[in-house]
């Protein structure tokens, strides 16, 4: 092979072997990718609390609308959950509380990582959580049972032919905390 | 490194020293081969055990966990274990004969790209021994349910690395090789379409298996090492991972027909007697598919939910591929029209592949229709749209392929008669395997499952017996490869009257080392 061809070969070579490398990393950089793509689409219910302070209350555009309000928990749960009640009707443009209570049934102390779900992914960007479990880790006693807050906000344009809304959270166990208590 | 030993003439180890130290482009290709075959015949064994305990209803031959063992690593196998390393041996053996190339740009990393093979090999069968049992989630590696595997879990994460690392190696030295090792003359645009179809393949498995690693990488520390890329309990997402996996996956499908498209591309005008309709169409074309496969991935993943823009985009990306793979079909058919067409065992299984790979082509346009997803998902509609695509597309191919080539790389003809049997028995029963799956699938059969309602019982049947004898006539292939092996009627170096391009100069069967002396192009 000549020398020409032979460099020629190997700096090609090297630059697909590198094209690969980057693909690999580009692989990991889907993840956060995917969050950025979700939180700018507002495809996903956001974990961080919305800011009380630029939410102004609309009495004058209330709109009845129907929340229903789901609770589940994953294999690993030893929880009692459930909402305080599993419809509720709600106005938009004002600022409202609902509860859900979770008891700890595992027979240690564990913590609990809720994650919210909201349906149509529609109105997910104008229901406004203010204070809700789900933004930070709940830690519980054995055999603690309490109740859990979100303080929400539908804004007023939420669009006409949304008239229900299903609002889900799942419990989780944080990894591990189970393993520790053993 | 100049004065690095290079044999002019075929002076080589014997024995197994030459299979494990060879670095000639043809031996590894017939390694390739030999080896796709072997794992053709171990997936389908587990296909045909599949179909026996699907033949009636109810649990009969097989412990439900083991069965979805076998569904999942029957896909394994048959996607990494038998299409895709029989392409690279296609590759191996041709491409370099078809641009008039010495050998391979890089042969050294063409050996050890095929050796990882066997290793990955290993590891995956390995794994029906392990405590646990083999992965058996699914191909698609979906967490969380395969996080549940057993022992097996890392085995099969390191499969896939390996797997991987063999074809980007691969990939890498069959781009520098026809980037590099054209003949004088030979431009682009005159490649013949095989060695087109495969640049393409070639620089999609550079993009998308690394991607794939990824994918398995992350599984395997969510698994380990506590971190939570798919782990809703630590802040991850499981969906997230589908879409990973599908940005492989959907480019993945095409790395698997391309070079199928390539192989159909030169049978057909050969037997036609004419040259291949609109070169450059079919250029464009395969490109055209190629790109389209990176932005169409999440038709996969409808019934995740996803907003009704997403659902609309995807479904009309996924619509247009439609377009360049019609210009594909009416470009062979235009091919064929008014020439002078004979009907050997090759251009048998191009006709069967153009025609039943459009059956599956239709049922994918039908299952771009989300509203009609939403009913086929994870049914045996999917299941036939697939073996449809993957069997008589794919698998077609590289059988026509091999009894085109066969000639050339033993220098004899097998016989034509079993070839003949060959196809028409596989053509027969390859419908009566896959097509009741689509009406089991629109009746709503679940896809992976064991058992079923006695409502599904008959297709099953007639689909199961089509399975068995479609498996018993694949040991024809053995009998007519082994027929050209130790073959009687000598073959000339241009053993098909309508063949060209410059692997029919060299003589049958092709020297050890291809072009010394480059060619000659015009």
């Amino acid at each position: 092979m000549a020398e020409q061809q032979k460099s020629a070969t190997i700096s090609m070579a090297t630059r697909l072997a590198v094209t690969a490398l980057v693909m690999f990393a580009f692989g990991f950089a889907l993840v956060p990718l995917y969050d950025i793509f979700c939180e700018v689409t507002g495809i996903r219910s956001p974990i961080e609390a919305s800011n009380a302070s630029t939410i102004i209350e609309h009495p004058e555009l209330a709109r009845t609308i129907k929340l229903e309000m789901l609770a589940s928990t994953n294999k690993d749960g030893p929880w009692e959950f459930h909402p305080a009640r599993d419809t509720l009707e709600v106005q938009t443009g004002l600022m409202q509380d609902i509860e859900y209570t979770a008891h700890n049934l595992s027979g240690f102390q564990i913590t609990g990582i809720a994650t919210p779900d909201i349906q149509p992914a529609e109105a997910a960007k104008y229901f406004r959580k203010v204070e809700c479990f789900c933004f930070n880790e709940q830690k519980f006693a054995t055999d603690e049972e309490r109740n859990l807050t979100v303080r929400f906000y539908i804004e007023p344009d939420l669009p006409a032919h949304i008239d229900t809304i299903t609002l889900a959270y799942t419990l989780f166990t944080k990894p591990g905390a189970l393993a520790n208590n053993k | 490194m100049s004065d690095s030993t290079h044999d002019d003439h075929d002076t080589k180890p014997t024995g197994l020293k030459r299979w494990l130290f060879t670095t000639n482009h043809k031996d590894i290709g017939t390694l390739y081969l030999v080896t796709s075959l072997i794992m053709f015949f171990v997936g389908g064994s587990m296909a045909m055990m599949i179909r026996l305990e699907l033949f009636q209803p109810g649990l009969q031959f097989i412990d439900p966990q083991f069965f979805n063992s076998l569904v999942t690593v029957h896909a394994l196998v048959m996607v990494f274990g038998a299409v895709m390393p029989a392409f690279v041996g296609l590759a191996n053996w041709m491409i370099p004969m078809m641009i008039g190339a010495p050998d391979m740009a890089l042969p050294r990393l063409n050996n050890w790209s095929f050796w990882l093979l066997p290793f990955a090999f290993t590891l995956l069968i390995l794994t029906f021994f392990l405590p646990g049992g083999a992965p058996a989630g699914g191909w698609t590696l979906y967490p969380p349910l395969v996080l549940q595997t057993g022992d097996s879990f890392p085995f099969l994460v390191f499969a896939v690395h390996l797997l991987g690392a063999s074809s980007i190696m691969g990939a890498i030295n069959i781009i520098v090789t026809i980037m590099n090792m054209r003949a004088p003359g030979m431009t682009l645009m005159k490649m013949p379409m095989f060695v087109w179809t495969w640049l393409i393949t070639a620089y999609l498995l550079i993009a998308v298996m690394p991607v794939l690693a990824g994918a398995v990488t992350m599984l395997l520390t969510d698994r380990f090492f506590g971190t939570s890329f798919f782990n809703a309990a630590g802040g991850g997402d499981p969906v997230l991972f589908q879409h990973v996996f599908w940005f492989f996956g959907h480019p993945e499908v095409y790395i698997m027909i391309l070079p199928s498209f390539g192989v159909i591309s030169q049978i057909v005008p050969a037997f036609s007697r004419k040259p291949l309709f609109g070169f450059s169409s079919m250029v464009y074309a395969t490109a055209s598919i190629a790109f389209l496969s990176f932005i169409v991935w999440a038709h996969h993943m409808f019934t995740t939910g996803m907003p009704i823009a997403g659902q609309l985009y995807f479904m009309l990306g996924t619509m247009l591929i439609a377009i360049p793979t019609g210009v594909k079909i009416f470009n062979w058919l235009a091919t064929m029209w008014k020439g002078e067409l004979t009907f050997e065992t090759p251009m048998l299984f191009a006709i069967g592949f153009i025609l039943m790979f459009a059956i599956g082509g239709f049922s994918g346009l039908m299952m771009a229709i989300v509203p009609v997803d939403y009913q086929y998902h994870d049914t045996y509609f999917i299941v036939a749209h697939f073996h449809y695509t993957l069997v008589p597309g794919s698998v077609f191919a590289l059988m026509g392929a091999a009894y085109y080539w066969l000639p050339k790389w033993t220098g004899y003809y097998y016989n034509e008669k079993i070839g003949q049997w060959h196809f028409w028995t596989s053509a027969v029963f390859v419908n009566v395997l896959f097509f009741p799956q689509h009406f089991l699938g629109l009746a709503g059969m679940p896809r992976r499952i064991p058992d079923y309602p006695t409502q599904f019982a008959d297709f099953n049947m007639v689909s199961s017996i089509g399975g068995f004898l479609f498996g018993a006539s694949q040991l024809l292939f053995v009998w007519a490869v082994i027929s050209s092996v130790k073959g009687k009627q000598k073959a000339p170096a241009k053993a098909w009257e309508g063949a060209e391009g410059l692997e029919w100069t060299l003589p049958s069967p092709a020297p050890y080392h291809s072009f010394n002396t480059p060619p000659k192009v015009d």
